[in-house]
C-alpha cells in the first residue's frame, strides 16, 4: 500500500496536479460558502469544460470540489447562520450561536482543525481499504456485479431522507433514462421515437449540468432567500486559532466524527449530511452537559465538521474500489471518470493506478491546502459570498450552457441539458430526489449488461443470483435495505402512538 | 400583480406529467421483443422500468391529488422561474441566429435585468465583460469552434 502511495506522491509533485488541486479546492471552499450551488452542480459545470485533458489532473480538481465543499460550508453557517451545503446545516446549531458571543472564529478553527484530522483519518482508511475491497471485488462475476448495483438502487432510494415512492420514482425514471438508445446486444434502437440523435443514449453531461448546474439557479430564483447583508465581519488569524483548552475539549469529538463519518460515508444513501446529524446526537447523547448544546457547544461544531469531511473519504472507496457511487456528487464523479476514460471499480487499482494513488495522495495534499485556506482565507470567502451574490447565477448558466455545447459542438445536447433543466427544478419542488436518478443513469446500462450476461451464463434461469454466495448475500442485504425504511416507519408510529 | 399562492401544485404536474410519459414508455418497450434466446430481449427492461416508472409516478399523484392545496410557492415567483426558462430558451435560440458571442452577451444583460437588480450601466458592464471572456476562453484558449450564427457565418 505505501509504495503505490508514495508513488502518488510523487506525481502530486507536478505543479500542475498542485495547482489543479489548489484551484479544486479553493472552488469547493467557495462552493460550500455559497449557497445555491451544491458539489454536484460545479462538479456538473466542470466537467465538460475539462473534457479531453490529462485525467488526473481533471480529476483531483473536481475531488478537490467535493471535499472541499464540506470545509467551506462552515464559514456561512457560522457567521452568517446562512449553511452553503446541507451537511452544514448541523453546524449553524451551535456554531451561530458561538459567533455570536464572539468566538466565530474559534468556532471556524476548530472545524477546519477537525475537518483536517477527520479528513485524514478517512484518508488513511480509504488507503488502508481500498485495495483488499477492490480485491475481493476481482472475483466478482456478472451475478456479482448485478447484486452490487442493485444494492447500490435500493440503498440510495431508501436509505435516503424523505419519501421512499418518490425515491423509486426518480430511480425508474433514471433506469429508464439509461435504456434509451441501441441495445448493444441485439443493435435495435430502443425508445428513440425515430429521433436520430438519441441512437447514442442521454448524454451524461447534458443531463447532469441540467439537473444540478441550471435547475439549482431555477430553483433559487423561484424560491429567493434575503440577501446576506453585508457584515462587517473582520477576523484575526489569532481569533481563528483555538487555544490548547479548546482543542483539549474537542479532540476526541472530532477523532469519534472522523471515525462515525467515514463508515457512514461508505453507505450508498448516507453520505456527509447524515454523517453530520448523527455525530452532531452522538456528541449531544455522550455529553456530561448537553444542555450546553444549541447554546454554543464547540463539541457541536467539531463533531459533525470532522464527520462530513471523513465521510466524503468514506464514499471514495464505493467508488474507486466498486465503481459504485453513493451519492448524486459521487455518481458525478463516477461520471466524470467514464468520460475521461477511466473505468473505476475493482480494476482500477491494476489498470490505472497512477490515476488512483494519484488521486488518493491529492487528497492528502488538498487537505493541508484546505487547512490553510481554511484559517487564512476567511475574510476573503466572505467578500466573495457578499460580491458574488447578485452575478452567480448568470455567471453559472451561461457556463452551463457554453460547457456542454463545448464536449461534443452539439446544439442539440444544450436542448436536452434545457430539458433536464425543468426535470430538475420540478423534481426539487416537488421533493423528489435527483441523486437515484443519476446513479442509475450512470450504472444502468452495466447493470442491464450484467443482468443478461448472468442469464446467458445460467442458460435463463434467474436462480444464477441465488445460487452464488457474494450475490446472495448481497441480495438479502439489498431485501434488509429495502425494508429498513417500513420498520423505521412502523416503529415511529408505534412510538407516536404510545 | 399579487403573489397568491400559484393554482397548480408542483408534485401534481410532475407526477402527472410521469404518468403520462412511463405509459408512453410501455407502447414504445412493446414495440420492442421480450426475450432473446436465454436471456432477457431488448424490451424486457425498458418495460419492467416503465412500469415502475407508471406505478410509483401514480402512486404519487394519487397522494398529492389527495392531500391537495398549492405547494405554497406565489404566483410571482413562479412566472420567476418561468421567466428563467424562457430566457434559456431565448439564449439557445438565438445562438442559431447572432452565434454564442452576442447570445450570451442578452442572455447576461436580460437575466441581470429581471433577477439581479444590478444598475443599467453595470448591468451592461458586466454583461459585455462576462460574455467577452467566455467567448475568448472557449473560442480562443479552448479552441472550441463555437457557433457564428446564421447573420455571421
Amino acid at each position: 500500500m505505501l509504495t503505490p502511495l508514495i508513488d502518488g506522491f510523487a506525481r502530486m509533485m507536478d505543479p500542475w496536479l498542485l495547482l489543479m488541486c489548489f484551484l479544486g479546492t479553493f472552488a469547493g471552499t467557495l462552493v460550500g460558502v455559497l449557497p445555491g450551488l451544491g458539489p454536484s452542480a460545479a462538479i456538473a459545470v466542470l466537467l465538460p469544460i475539462t473534457y479531453g485533458v490529462d485525467p488526473l489532473i481533471a480529476l483531483v480538481a473536481m475531488a478537490g470540489i467535493y471535499y472541499g465543499a464540506m470545509y467551506g460550508g462552515t464559514i456561512t453557517s457560522v457567521l452568517l447562520n446562512v449553511p452553503g451545503e446541507s451537511a452544514s446545516v448541523v453546524t449553524t446549531y451551535d456554531g451561530h450561536p458561538l459567533a455570536k458571543q464572539g468566538k466565530g472564529g474559534v468556532a471556524l478553527g476548530l472545524a477546519a482543525i477537525g475537518s483536517f484530522i477527520a479528513g485524514t483519518i478517512g484518508l488513511i482508511l480509504l488507503s488502508v481499504l481500498a485495495i483488499p475491497l477492490a480485491r475481493m471485488a476481482l472475483v466478482f462475476g456478472p451475478p456479482e456485479y448485478f447484486a452490487v448495483t442493485i444494492l447500490a438502487f435500493v440503498m440510495v432510494s431508501s436509505l435516503a431522507r424523505g419519501n421512499m415512492v418518490k425515491s423509486f420514482l426518480s430511480l425508474f425514471l433514471g433506469l429508464l433514462l439509461a435504456t434509451v438508445g441501441q441495445d448493444i446486444i441485439s443493435g435495435q434502437a430502443r425508445l428513440t421515437w425515430g429521433t436520430m440523435e438519441l441512437i447514442d443514449g442521454i448524454g451524461f453531461i447534458p443531463a447532469v449540468v441540467g439537473l444540478f448546474g441550471l435547475s439549482e439557479i431555477v430553483y433559487d430564483i423561484v424560491h429567493p432567500q434575503p440577501e446576506a447583508k453585508q457584515q462587517n465581519i473582520k477576523l484575526k488569524i489569532r481569533e481563528i486559532l483555538p487555544s490548547m483548552a479548546d482543542l483539549k475539549q474537542t479532540w476526541a469529538a472530532m477523532v469519534r466524527g472522523g471515525f462515525l463519518g467515514f463508515f457512514l460515508g461508505i453507505l450508498p444513501g448516507a453520505g456527509a449530511t447524515i454523517a453530520s446529524f448523527v455525530s452532531y446526537g452522538v456528541e449531544k447523547q455522550i455529553s456530561k452537559t448537553p444542555e450546553r448544546f444549541g447554546q454554543g457547544a464547540l463539541e457541536g461544531v467539531a463533531g459533525p465538521e470532522s464527520a462530513n469531511n471523513a465521510a466524503s473519504s468514506g464514499a471514495f472507496v464505493p467508488l474507486l474500489a466498486l465503481g459504485i457511487p453513493g451519492s448524486a456528487t459521487t455518481a458525478v464523479l463516477i461520471g466524470a471518470f467514464i468520460i475521461l476514460g477511466i473505468q473505476p471499480g475493482p480494476r482500477l487499482f491494476t489498470e490505472h493506478a497512477d490515476v488512483a494513488w494519484g488521486l488518493i495522495a491529492s487528497m492528502y495534499v488538498g487537505n493541508l491546502m484546505l487547512l490553510a485556506q481554511n484559517i487564512l482565507l476567511v475574510p476573503f470567502f466572505i467578500w466573495l459570498f457578499v460580491i458574488s451574490e447578485r452575478t452567480l447565477p448568470v455567471i453559472v448558466a451561461s457556463l452551463c450552457v457554453i460547457g456542454v455545447y463545448s464536449v461534443d459542438n452539439s446544439m442539440w445536447d444544450i436542448w436536452l441539458m434545457i430539458a433536464f433543466t425543468v426535470l430538475g427544478y420540478g423534481f426539487r419542488a416537488s421533493g423528489i430526489p435527483a441523486a437515484p436518478l443519476v446513479i442509475a443513469l450512470v450504472l444502468g446500462p452495466d447493470a442491464e449488461n450484467a443482468l443478461r450476461q448472468s442469464l446467458v451464463i445460467s442458460m435463463g434461469s434467474p436462480t444464477v443470483f441465488f445460487e452464488r454466495p457474494i450475490s446472495l448475500a448481497l441480495l438479502v442485504v439489498a431485501f434488509l435495505c429495502l425494508l429498513y425504511p417500513l420498520v423505521r416507519h412502523r416503529f415511529k408510529s408505534v412510538i407516536e402512538t404510545e | 400583480m399579487g403573489n397568491k399562492a400559484f393554482p397548480l401544485n408542483a408534485e401534481i404536474v410532475v407526477s402527472a406529467f410521469m404518468v403520462a410519459f412511463a405509459a408512453a414508455q410501455v407502447y414504445a418497450a412493446n414495440q420492442l421483443s421480450l426475450s432473446a434466446d436465454y436471456t432477457l430481449g431488448p424490451g424486457a427492461l425498458p418495460m419492467i422500468y416503465s412500469i415502475g416508472l407508471l406505478i410509483c409516478s401514480a402512486a404519487v399523484l394519487f397522494d398529492s391529488v389527495r392531500q391537495g392545496g398549492s405547494d405554497g410557492v406565489g404566483e410571482k415567483n413562479s412566472m420567476r422561474g418561468v421567466l428563467c426558462i424562457l430566457l434559456l430558451v431565448l439564449f439557445v435560440a438565438s445562438i442559431y441566429v447572432v452565434g454564442f458571442l452576442f447570445s450570451t452577451i442578452l442572455f447576461c444583460f436580460l437575466f441581470c435585468q429581471f433577477f439581479s437588480g444590478l444598475g443599467l450601466v453595470k448591468n451592461i458592464a458586466f454583461s459585455v465583460i462576462w460574455g467577452a471572456a467566455l467567448y475568448a476562453a472557449f473560442h480562443y484558449l479552448l479552441e472550441v469552434p463555437l457557433e457564428p450564427g446564421l447573420l455571421f457565418s
